[in-house]
């Protein structure tokens, strides 16, 4: 009786994969995803309009989203101006953040040595309030764009650091003795597992740290600037040209919002393999 | 301790001499392994069983040179062996493929990490893909794969090393009855096509018969060989063997040495 090759084959047909890709449906379900943001926006625009409205509050207290609609569309020129500041305050800052973020992550990873004499330090660094020091940074490097850029760093690397050094520590310590039996070094364990393994903790420390640098440049523009949405609201409220202060402020929640995405978006892109198998779980803990 | 061997045979693929493994546990210097000494011969396949915590898997861990022992020698093909990392195939029951590696990068990694360039190390791991039944399936991460292509995906990964040992850690223990079976049978073709020395630890009598020449039963902590078995069962096999005799007998026979093993274990104040 020839049962090896027969229990071969029905080893190989058993075992299709477990997971079929769901077909179509994407519009549908981006509609699903979208919806419920978009109605709960609209009810609170609604709601703000109707309490203006009828309880006609002046717009210098508290103008209607209707009127800061109109001033945004107005004064567009001078809103570009001022989103372009605070925009390149918040991305220079950032880049420079990341590049710091991830080269002290990867000393830490590498050398205990380091960690042990280096965390400290960064943490420390989270517990000075930007406030205090704000006004020394003028003293020290004048008003131009630095003293944006240094409280931009000082508030975006700390998640950076934290989750990039947690992800490359996060490796299975199993999967590195399979790789030091498979004969791999140091640097092959670090550009093989830990760096991918570290992938899905960087971007979550991007997404927080892209989101916070907007409000790194608002408050580098608070103490002292000549440009910037933080420093527009600044100049506007004194003057009660609240609708033109509310404006920044729709601008830079919108900033936020789209840098946001923005990293979502690349993350999704450069882990198809972490999407594709959460979405799987997902699927499976649905019984489909 | 004498290393002179007879110098007309040739020399065993694996040797053990003496071994002894103690770990400081609490300010005590704990003895998990003590004087295990065996050979494995070329194209041998040896199982270790024994219970939980009697040291199997440390023994694996320094033939494969993650661990170094207190006292006692180890060879690799007829050569004194010290921390030999990358000189074996270990596999754990574990599949640990990389998640973000297609099952195709995933075989070929044990050639990369060995310098091989990776169109190269595709190629060659794309050529076995049939024989380990991940045809079709070569572009798939991992999540999407069942438990036992799983383990094939890692099987492809040791063996194209092409490393002659290969050291087992219960391969099959996550997989169930019926997938652990083929499995099994799966893994005895391959040991004989691809000419392989394979040392199995389990705990699961029946699949330490059915696939070994040898059976060494370990005691409980610290591990020693306490009865070594001749598998003396017609190869080829395939699962039949298993409900007749003498299958059945030597089945029985392991049956009681383990027993008596963990009677006296529970006596021990370790456990």
């Amino acid at each position: 009786m020839e049962v090896v090759p027969e229990a071969m084959d029905g080893a190989m047909k058993g075992q299709e994969a477990r997971v079929s890709r769901q077909p179509g449906g994407s519009t549908l379900r981006l509609l699903r995803v979208w919806a419920k943001p978009a109605i709960g926006l609209a009810a609170f625009i609604g709601l703000w309009q109707a309490l203006v409205v009828v309880f006609d509050i002046p717009a210098w207290k508290l103008p209607a989203p209707w009127a800061i609609g109109e001033e945004l569309v107005a004064s567009r020129a001078l809103y570009l101006r001022h989103t372009w500041a605070t925009l390149s305050e918040a991305l220079i800052g950032f880049g420079v953040a990341l590049f710091m973020g991830v080269a002290l992550a990867t000393l830490m990873a590498f050398s205990r040595a380091f960690q042990r004499a280096a965390y400290p330090l960064i943490v420390a660094s989270q517990t000075i309030p930007i406030i205090v020091i704000s006004p020394l940074l003028l003293i020290w490097v004048g008003y131009g764009l630095a003293p944006k850029v240094i409280i931009v760093v000082l508030i975006t690397f700390f998640p950076i650091v934290v989750n990039v050094m947690d992800g490359l520590r996060s490796v299975d310590p199993d999967m590195v003795k399979m790789m030091r039996t498979l004969g791999a070094g140091r640097w092959r364990l670090f550009t093989k597992v830990q760096v991918p393994s570290a992938l899905p903790f960087f971007f979550s420390g991007t997404k927080v740290a892209v989101t916070f640098s907007v409000i790194g440049a608002v408050i580098g523009e608070w103490v002292g600037a000549s440009a910037g949405l933080g420093y527009l609201t600044r100049m506007s409220v004194p003057l009660f040209l609240t609708a033109r202060s509310f404006g920044a402020v729709v601008i830079l929640a919108l900033m936020g919002i789209l840098l946001f995405l923005a990293v979502a978006l690349l993350e999704r892109l450069a882990l198809p393999w972490y999407y594709e198998a959460r979405r799987a779980g997902a699927l499976e803990e649905e019984g489909e | 301790m004498s290393t002179a061997r007879e110098p007309e045979s040739p020399p065993s693929k694996v040797a053990l001499q003496g071994i002894r493994k103690e770990f400081a546990y609490k300010g005590r210097r704990l003895p998990v392994l003590d004087s295990v000494g065996f050979d494995v011969q070329e194209g041998e396949f040896v199982s270790i069983i024994g219970p939980s915590g009697c040291g199997k898997s440390t023994l694996l861990n320094i033939i494969a040179g993650l661990e170094e022992p207190t006292e006692g020698s180890l060879w690799l093909n007829g050569n004194l062996a010290h921390r030999p990392l990358g000189q074996v195939g270990y596999m754990h029951q574990k599949d640990l493929l990389l998640p973000w590696r297609s099952v195709l990068d995933n075989a070929a990694l044990g050639l990369e990490v060995q310098g091989v360039p990776r169109a190269q190390a595709r190629a060659r791991a794309l050529a076995l893909t049939e024989r380990f039944g991940l045809k079709g399936f070569e572009r798939e991460y991992p999540f999407a794969l069942s438990g036992g292509m799983r383990q094939r995906a890692a099987f492809l990964r040791s063996v194209l090393t092409g490393k002659d040992i290969l050291l087992l850690d219960e391969p099959f223990g996550a997989l169930d009855a019926l997938t652990r079976a083929q499995m099994q049978e799966w893994l005895l073709e391959l040991w004989s096509a691809f000419k392989k020395t394979i040392l199995l630890v389990t705990h699961d009598v029946e699949e330490a018969l059915f696939l070994s020449d040898r059976v060494h039963v370990f005691t409980a902590r610290p591990g020693r060989i306490s009865l070594t078995m001749e598998v003396g069962l017609p190869r080829p096999r395939n699962h039949d063997l298993v409900t007749r005799e003498p299958f059945i007998s030597y089945k029985a026979q392991l049956l009681t040495a383990i027993r008596q093993e963990s009677l006296s274990a529970q006596e021990e104040p370790w456990r």
